[in-house]
């Protein structure tokens, strides 16, 4: 099936609001918030990124956009500035779109249904609107929420972090949401490959949640991320967020493999140099 | 058993606990209904109802351990 070409995803995009969360932070929420964008955008999407983290926020440094923010989100909802003039396009891809949150703002300053009135406003202007949920659970991770009609639940094969996406995820069974999903970050293929470690399968068997998709610890992401480049690089991390970003457009179901390139006399050779190293 | 089966374990025994202990009197509760549903069967002793929850691959399984004195009469109409 062609997906790189812009006509057939208008064909078949319809505005859809997704809520990226976690529960608990520095799982890679908004690395993976940035990435998905683009590698929706690539395909021609029409991607709106909005930064919910309100006084914590990255999302404008993970795509590499912090130097070109003038106005943020306080500034529309104080009306200093129209929602037009808030929107930052990438430069790179011209469908995908930021809408950045005030750095250091008091989150209380926010309420749920000003935010909601906000993105009503933008959404008619793109096929998928992709909020970055603060970590928690508290009132953040509400006014992210209710925006949303579909949840992605990103975790790393960690214990602490399962646990936390567990609770976040019976938490969104309170919501009117007509689509949650996991997406395990960060998966060591050597490690799932060796018996080390679950495997992410495991982790959203045990979540019992559909997995959107799988995504490999990669030395890329973090070299790409402290240049704001994310997914413009060629990594195994940017293949399987196109598998994710074509799960979500088309519904199917295609994962990334973590474990491949660690199977077999020449994996475990690959494995055994990258522990000594 | 490997590392990551003994992971998958002590996972599944922490989001179990975590389950149970999400609401207050959940087992409570669990208790009352299960001893109001089999009363309409059985004559239950006053020795209570204990509930044993244990999580697998595809769900929970649930064990309901109760006395009872004696058996209703119940007919099929």
């Amino acid at each position: 099936m062609a997906v790189s070409r812009e006509t057939d995803v208008k064909e078949v995009f319809m505005a859809r609001r997704i809520v990226l969360t976690s529960g608990k932070g520095g799982v890679g929420k908004t690395t993976v918030c940035a990435g998905l964008g683009i590698a929706l955008a690539k395909r021609g999407a029409r991607v709106l990124l909005v930064d919910a983290d309100m006084g914590l926020n990255n999302l404008d440094v993970a795509l590499g956009m912090e130097g070109r923010v003038v106005y943020d989100m306080t500034d529309v909802l104080r009306g200093r500035c129209s929602l037009r003039q808030a929107i930052l396009q990438d430069t790179e891809y011209s469908t995908l779109s930021l809408l950045a949150s005030a750095h250091g703002s008091d989150d209380s300053e926010f309420p749920s249904a000003a935010f909601r009135r906000m993105l009503a406003e933008a959404e008619s202007a793109f096929d998928f609107v992709l909020v970055d949920c603060p970590a928690g659970i508290d009132n953040g991770f509400h006014r992210a929420v209710c925006v949303a009609d579909e949840a992605i639940v990103v975790t790393t094969p960690h214990v602490s972090a399962i646990r936390d996406a567990d609770k976040v995820l019976s938490l969104l069974e309170t919501y009117n949401l007509h689509s949650v999903s996991v997406v395990v970050n960060r998966v060591r293929g050597d490690l799932v490959a060796g018996g080390s470690m679950m495997s992410a399968e495991d982790i959203s068997r045990l979540l019992r949640h559909r997995a959107l998709g799988y995504i490999p610890e990669d030395d890329c992401v973090t070299v790409y991320a402290q240049l704001g480049r994310l997914g413009k690089g060629n990594a195994r991390s940017d293949m399987a967020m196109t598998y994710i970003a074509e799960n979500i457009i088309y519904g199917t179901r295609k994962v990334f493999d973590c474990t491949e390139g660690y199977k077999g006399l020449f994996g475990k050779i690959k494995t055994y140099l990258r522990r000594q190293i | 058993m490997n590392e990551g089966m003994m992971a998958i374990n002590r996972l599944r025994n922490v989001l179990l606990k975590d389950k149970l202990d999400m609401s207050e009197g959940f087992m409570r509760a669990l208790k009352n209904d299960v001893a109001r549903v089999l009363s309409y069967y059985m004559c239950l002793s006053g020795s209570g109802i204990e509930v044993f929850i244990d999580g697998s691959d595809n769900g929970y399984t649930i064990r309901i351990k109760a006395d009872a004195n004696d058996i209703r009469q119940i007919k099929a109409v």
